[in-house]
């Protein structure tokens, strides 16, 4: 080691030193996203009403059913853990986060999968119902994973490429949850393809991009 | 997302209530801006620092280097710490992060810096009174290799020159340009390789 060439360090950021704002809680940046996505819920609940018996799809359906806690677990799972991954020193939480968010996501898929083996693929909805789906997952997703980026943003994340894809699923998921309690279509093929395929499609899309620019953040900061 | 390894080194157990209050109440003070406080905090941590460090890596000249970026990223995420979650596992995350990304870049660094490290002058300690195109003087640099670095964009050629000529490590460099030191060694990275283009041009 070279004792003067670190104390000289040590000097330096101690004279570099300007007050900061400490990043919020953990509890208060989870509750802003699940707050910012039942904003979200309740101007496309308001502007184009829940699925018909939505309720006795939940209880009878259980592909649907299955799909919609899936979902849940996914995004309050990813989001948990998105949020963890900008705070030094949180890893379990991170790690608690991903395994729900990997189970919710694995459960619906396999649940998805069975239904579509069971009735067939084009069993349901038709085919342009996904795409429908799809670009509704898309929009509702924005905003809580622009949430998510902006308190990766604001904190230290030691792994930008993996933050940036929890926040991504946690985001599209949670886009995902809403779409389902609005889809007015049915059929396995359809969530499979309308509401879950979003997760890989979206996040794939977005990872890159968004663990650059966060890198670029850490890097100018 | 990282592993969860602050149980598996023996120095990493220390850290007691004591250390865990004064480092805490360090830091607080330090988020609000008091500079002595902070400097007695981060003179406290460097030898926990050495220690984890050391822990991990065992090129020693590594690890000075290693030591200096933890203490940097500990100040740049200094406003990530919460004084309602302890202080210890918050710090060994950083050391940790610090020793797995140099870790990393060792290899992919030396080959780059081999073929332009022969050229220019060794690294020396010291800095600020001097300026470097001073240092760029009297460290007699072949006039090809003194246009090669007039040649780079400046931030690159600060990079080259900060690191060779005046000797800083990658953490000084990192506070002098207030970038990362992920973003000066992107620099001087790029700045050798452009370094080496220029010189096989030259040299053709």
């Amino acid at each position: 080691m070279s004792p003067d060439r670190t104390q000289r360090l040590i000097g330096e950021l101690a004279r570099d030193l300007a007050p900061v704002h400490r990043v919020p809680r953990l509890r208060f940046s989870v509750a802003m996203v699940v707050g910012i996505v039942a904003a979200t819920a309740l101007i496309a609940f308001w502007m184009q009403g829940l699925r018909p018996n939505l309720a006795d799809a939940l209880r009878f359906d259980p592909v649907f059913g299955g799909v919609f806690v899936g979902l849940v677990l996914t995004g309050v799972g990813a989001a948990l853990a998105a949020v963890a991954a900008a705070t030094p020193g949180r890893q379990r939480v991170v790690r608690a986060g991903a395994a729900t968010g990997l189970v919710g996501g694995l459960g619906a898929l396999a649940l998805c999968l069975v239904g579509v083996a069971g009735a067939g693929f084009d069993a349901g909805s038709p085919l342009s119902s996904d795409r429908m789906c799809l670009g509704q997952v898309f929009r509702l997703a924005i905003l809580p994973s622009v949430a998510l980026a902006v308190v990766l943003a604001r904190g230290w994340t030691s792994s930008p490429l993996a933050a940036a894809a929890l926040a991504l699923v946690a985001g599209v998921a949670l886009g995902a949850m809403v779409t389902h309690l609005l889809c007015v279509f049915g059929g396995a093929r359809h969530l499979l393809l309308g509401h879950l395929s979003g997760l890989l499609l979206f996040t794939g899309l977005g990872v890159v991009p968004l663990a650059t620019l966060l890198r670029h953040l850490a890097r100018a900061r | 997302m990282d592993s969860d390894e602050t149980r598996k080194a023996p120095a990493e157990a220390e850290g007691g209530r004591d250390d865990e209050a004064r480092w805490r109440d360090g830091m607080v003070a330090g988020q609000a801006g008091d500079q002595a406080v902070y400097q007695k905090l981060l003179e406290g941590l460097l030898p926990v620092v050495q220690r984890l460090v050391k822990a991990r890596l065992a090129n020693a000249t590594m690890a000075d280097d290693v030591v200096q970026n933890a203490l940097l990223s500990i100040h740049r995420a200094r406003h990530t710490y919460r004084p309602e979650r302890p202080f210890g596992p918050w710090m060994r995350t950083i050391v940790r992060n610090a020793c797995i990304d140099a870790l990393r870049q060792s290899g992919r660094r030396q080959e780059r810096e081999v073929s332009v490290d022969a050229e220019l002058p060794a690294p020396r300690d010291g800095w600020g009174a001097v300026s470097a195109q001073e240092r760029l003087e009297r460290a007699e640099l072949s006039p090809e290799l003194e246009r090669a670095l007039d040649a780079l964009p400046v931030r690159q050629r600060e990079a080259v020159e900060w690191l060779h000529v005046e000797g800083l490590s990658v953490a000084e460099a990192a506070l002098r340009a207030g970038a990362s030191p992920g973003a000066i060694k992107v620099r001087a990275h790029r700045g050798y390789r452009a370094l080496r283009l220029h010189l096989e041009k030259e040299r053709r």
